[in-house]
């Protein structure tokens, strides 16, 4: 049983997941480039969580659904023996272990350049953070089957964060943390599990 | 056969939920981002003006060596090299030759210049000099802080009543009040209009993959300038009627404002500034994320043209006073009517440039659509 949730996993790393691995690597790499990792205070952590770290989110875990795009891959997968329901949930634990696997890494060099922030904090709010815009593009290429849209959802609402998103946005608003604020993570997190759970069903049938 | 196929283009578009999102996304991006300011004539009694861009290089020098001066006390530089914050903490070799810099333009020995009065330049510096000293400023702190040979341009200060009354005159003759809102709905507007295109250009080539449309479209007698040509427009004309329907609401503040001061508007400014403002961005982001899908057939298409639109938007300019390269030049403020028209001609190449790049990705897809056609990529042939 094992073997064949392991075979899962690995075929789709291999021939889904890993471009869009490779995406997410490389902008955790590119970072230092773009903006300043060390010696930030609170306030600067958290901009660089919320409003970067945030769109591994989006990189990983809108491409869970994209194998079933192809129609007689999607029906050859359906006739093996593993529920679909298995086979989308091992996907989504796969992206999520890569997801933790880079917030954690790039939380720990960010600690090590001296920046001042709680790392339970830190890791608290960037799981809220991409676990929400991740399920957001799960849950729209669920009910809408267009890959497209189901990009430009979270990465539209990504934007209005940076807009007008802490007028209008409450409990949802992505950039919270920076104002000090973590309790609202909840509410996302908890948006989060309704939306994949609903996502993972609309799916399977 | 052109129009038939533009035609049919448009109609899909129209059926297609990425068209309604868009419309949705533009509509509440108007709504949420542009504020509801209004041009007024002020009044000598006003008690404070808006402030503006000065070229002053008395007063440039005084704000960039004060800014020096708090920096350096506090050990740590802010600096935006790609539009993200970055704290700089030189090393103690690195602030002593700051520290040299503040006392060249000084004048003064540090001990005198830290006592936390206020500094001015030394008497007889010409800004050259200064300018001079700054960049080793700029060069010891890194790129993007406020000491680089950009930043000293200009600066901001508040107007006299003179400066705001000859600013509102300028909006009312030149603008035609109208044309000082259009300014600013194409800032906002053209800030969400640099990345929506994107996920048009990329459905389109993923919507052939998806359907294996490729096959049978490869074998239609159109010829690929046809179909490459009507599927661009199309998406372009479905982009674009609705900013220019957006245009006409944002317009109504405009008329408003100008009979409120009785200044007659000019009710072709929006559709003006829209053409040769928006357009251009629409045409070059659509062209872009169509060519990119063409030739990866991947749905990264849209993460890499997510990555190009943040950084025209962090690298964006700061200021107002220099229109530069940028996908989406910004002019974030109401009025400023000749701050806008010193910048008009570097605007008008920024929009040639990218209008041209458009065209040749256009060509760029039409070939590779060509080529694919005769079997070109991945050893398909018809």
């Amino acid at each position: 049983m094992a073997e064949r949730y392991e075979k899962i996993a690995f075929v789709n790393l291999k021939y889904n997941l890993l471009p869009h691995l490779a995406a997410a690597l490389l902008l955790c790499v590119a970072a230092p480039l773009f903006m300043g990792t060390k010696n930030l205070d609170y306030s600067q952590s958290a901009k660089v969580i919320e409003c970067y770290l945030t769109l591994l989110g989006i990189i990983l875990l809108a491409p869970v659904f994209q194998p079933d795009l192809n129609r007689e891959a999607a029906d050859v997968i359906r006739t093996k023996k593993s529920p679909m329901t298995v086979s989308y949930l091992i996907r989504i634990v796969e992206s999520l272990f890569f997801l933790l696997l880079l917030g954690t890494g790039f939380l720990w060099y960010m600690k090590g350049g001296n920046c001042a922030f709680p790392m339970m904090t830190g890791m608290f709010a960037f799981c809220a953070n991409v676990c929400f815009t991740g399920s957001l593009a799960l849950i729209v290429f669920s009910f809408s089957g267009n890959p497209v849209f189901a990009y430009m959802v979270p990465i539209v609402y990504y934007i209005a964060n940076m807009g007008a998103g802490r007028k209008f946005l409450g409990k949802f608003y992505l950039f919270s943390m920076q104002a000090g604020n973590t309790e609202d993570k909840l509410c996302l997190l908890a948006a989060a599990v309704v939306f994949t759970a609903l996502a993972v069903w609309h799916k399977r049938n | 056969m052109f129009f038939s196929l533009l035609g049919k283009e448009c109609k899909m578009w129209l059926k297609s939920i990425l068209f309604y999102a868009y419309a949705i996304v533009l509509m509440l991006f108007y709504i949420t981002q542009m504020d509801s300011e209004i041009i007024s004539r002020p009044s000598p009694t006003d008690k404070g003006y808006k402030t503006c861009y000065t070229t002053d290089e008395n007063i440039i020098m005084e704000h960039t060596l004060a800014n020096l001066i708090t920096e350096y006390a506090s050990g740590s530089f802010s600096t935006y090299p790609v539009g993200f914050y970055k704290n700089v903490i030189p090393d103690q070799e690195t602030m002593q030759k700051i520290g040299t810099v503040i006392s060249n333009v000084t004048g003064l020995p540090e001990e005198q210049w830290q006592t936390g009065e206020e500094i001015s330049v030394k008497t007889g510096i010409s800004f050259a000099a200064f300018k001079e000293q700054m960049g080793k400023a700029a060069s010891l702190i890194g790129p993007g802080s406020r000491y680089t040979e950009e930043s000293l341009q200009y600066t901001e200060t508040e107007m006299t009543y003179e400066q705001a009354k000859a600013e509102y005159e300028a909006v009312c003759s030149a603008d035609h009040v109208t044309g000082a809102y259009a300014r600013l709905f194409c800032d906002y507007a053209g800030l969400i209009l640099g990345i929506l295109p994107a996920f048009f250009g990329a459905a389109r080539v993923l919507r052939d993959k998806r359907s294996r449309a490729s096959q049978v479209l490869y074998t239609k007698a159109a010829s690929s300038v046809k179909v490459i040509a009507a599927r661009y427009l199309a998406i372009v004309t479905v982009l674009f009627v609705p900013v220019l329907l957006l245009s006409c609401v944002a317009l109504s503040q405009g008329i408003y404002v100008a009979s409120a001061i009785q200044v007659t508007p000019d009710y072709l400014a929006f559709v003006k500034y829209s053409l040769a403002w928006l357009l251009p961005t629409v045409l070059f982001v659509t062209a872009m994320s169509y060519a990119i899908a063409e030739a990866t057939e991947s749905i990264l298409t849209v993460l890499l043209c997510l990555a190009i639109w943040f950084s025209a938007v962090f690298m964006g300019n700061s200021t107002l006073t220099y229109a530069g390269w940028n996908m989406m030049p910004r002019f974030n403020l109401l009025g400023s009517t000749r701050v806008f028209e010193s910048i008009l001609p570097q605007l008008v190449k920024n929009r040639i440039l990218y209008s041209g790049a458009a065209i040749l990705l256009v060509i760029c897809i039409t070939v590779l659509f060509a080529w694919k056609r005769k079997g070109g990529y991945h050893g398909r042939t018809i």
